[in-house]
């Protein structure tokens, strides 16, 4: 990592953070069938680069886990995804709907990577919430363990990750130029003969 | 204020304490964590006189997941032990009790170590005596500012989201309809964040925030008289009990 991060990269961090909390919040208050809890962890690895992302990922479970510690063995996937997130923003995937694609792809697969080992080993198939009762119906059904808990994740992991890259896009392209150019990846998401009305 | 017994240690000592406790727990079997990490971590919470909040914040935490995990191992049993309860549509084993037992023990170990640990701590002491355990003040920072920021946000998003229904904007209604009322709702609350930024990082470099100098602090905590001691006799005790599981 660079020694001397600008002071602005480091003050995405603890904004990614809340935007992981208020984004599952909003999501709460929907009754939206999803979590939507990376949204922030996306947005910091594609505005900062793979290591700030990882550092948010992993601050959001540590925080999680002051009142929930089950969390915080989870805080490995937020990590991966902070990390590839970030790989693919280098990659340039942020910037079309193939690239799009892509990312939701790769983000998604290392999500199931490192989350599945966790779910299995540490809780026995267990999330904590809702989608246990689909893990055990499966189970009961005849599935094995493994098949059963990434059947569970495969319904509810792709949804949120496809919406939430998505949101990083719209987002992305709505922050003003000005403001995108002090952040680490930030040129990479301005083209040259913008008409935005904030870019000066 | 005075502070109760647990609290009134040292936060890092006692972090030390907890993380041993849960390396401790991975290699004992079942009976370590609920027959005695659990027992003392609640007689700790009441010689604190935090007894009621921890209480809660375990039950809450642990319950449900320790519940449903004992759930899918009754479920899925295969073990075929002896079985201790009929009820017609379900047998419940010896094997699966036990299966749940050794499952959930790391887990009630790290729920209880932990709550008690923040429910006893200071979040900002913690980053206090991190800080002076030369952690840079980048990382305490971050994670203060965090801590403010979400309850912050969360009011944000609320506004946000009544302007946005002022402005007829569905959030009720089919799947569809919430779902397309989501992106309208986080939109402006992460630009507006964003372009806040630029603000509070000009705030940050006028206190001297990317200062090389040594940072002072509001709050003052002390170590204690026994931190050292403390320190040393629960890493001993540590090594004892670890070298005891592998050799006895």
């Amino acid at each position: 990592m660079k020694k001397n991060l600008s002071i602005i990269a480091i003050l995405l961090v603890p904004i990614g953070v809340a935007i992981n909390f208020v984004g599952g919040q909003i999501a709460g208050l929907l009754k939206l069938p999803v979590f939507i809890d990376v949204i922030g962890t996306i947005l910091v690895s594609a505005l900062a680069g793979p290591w700030l992302g990882a550092i948010t990922g992993l601050i959001t479970n540590l925080i999680l886990g002051i009142t929930a510690p089950t969390f915080m063995p989870y805080a490995i996937v937020s990590i991966a995804i902070g990390i590839v997130a970030g790989f693919c923003a280098k990659r340039k995937t942020f910037t079309s709907f193939k690239g799009l694609a892509i990312a939701s792809v790769a983000i998604w697969a290392i999500t199931q990577i490192t989350a599945i080992p966790i779910t299995v080993y540490v809780f026995g198939g267990v999330t904590g919430s809702g989608t246990s009762v689909i893990t055990a119906f499966l189970a009961a059904a005849g599935q094995s363990l493994w098949q059963a808990v990434f059947t569970t994740s495969l319904i509810t992991e792709t949804i949120d990750k496809v919406i939430s890259v998505i949101v990083v896009y719209y987002i992305i392209k709505a922050v003003p130029t000005r403001t995108l150019l002090q952040f680490p990846l930030g040129n990479i998401y301005v083209k040259e003969d913008t008409n935005k009305s904030s870019d000066w | 204020m005075k502070k109760g017994l647990v609290s009134s240690i040292y936060p890092t000592h006692k972090l030390l304490i907890a993380v041993l406790t849960i390396i401790l727990s991975i290699v004992y079997d079942w009976k370590f964590s609920y027959l005695v990490v659990l027992p003392v971590c609640i007689l700790l919470s009441l010689i604190d006189g935090k007894f009621i909040s921890y209480i809660k914040k375990v039950i809450i935490g642990l319950f449900l997941f320790v519940v449903f995990i004992f759930m899918f191992k009754i479920i899925l049993d295969k073990t075929g032990t002896n079985i201790l309860i009929d009820l017609g549509f379900i047998k419940i084993s010896e094997g699966a009790i036990f299966a749940g037992l050794n499952q959930t023990s790391a887990l009630v170990t790290l729920m209880a170590t932990m709550l008690l640990f923040f429910e006893t701590t200071d979040i900002e002491d913690f980053m206090i005596s991190l800080q002076r355990m030369n952690v840079s003040h980048v990382v305490t920072y971050i994670t203060l500012s965090t801590l403010q920021l979400i309850p912050d946000m969360a009011k944000k998003s609320k506004v946000i989201m009544q302007a946005q229904q002022a402005r007829g904007i569905e959030t009720e209604g089919s799947l569809l309809k919430r779902l397309s009322a989501f992106f309208p709702s986080i939109g402006p609350l992460i630009i507006s964040s964003i372009t806040d930024i630029e603000d509070r990082s000009i705030t940050l470099e006028v206190r001297a925030f990317s200062s090389n100098n040594k940072k002072t602090t509001l709050n003052n905590i002390s170590k204690g008289k026994y931190a050292n001691v403390l320190d040393v006799a629960s890493i001993l005790i540590f090594l004892v009990l670890f070298a005891w599981r592998f050799l006895g």
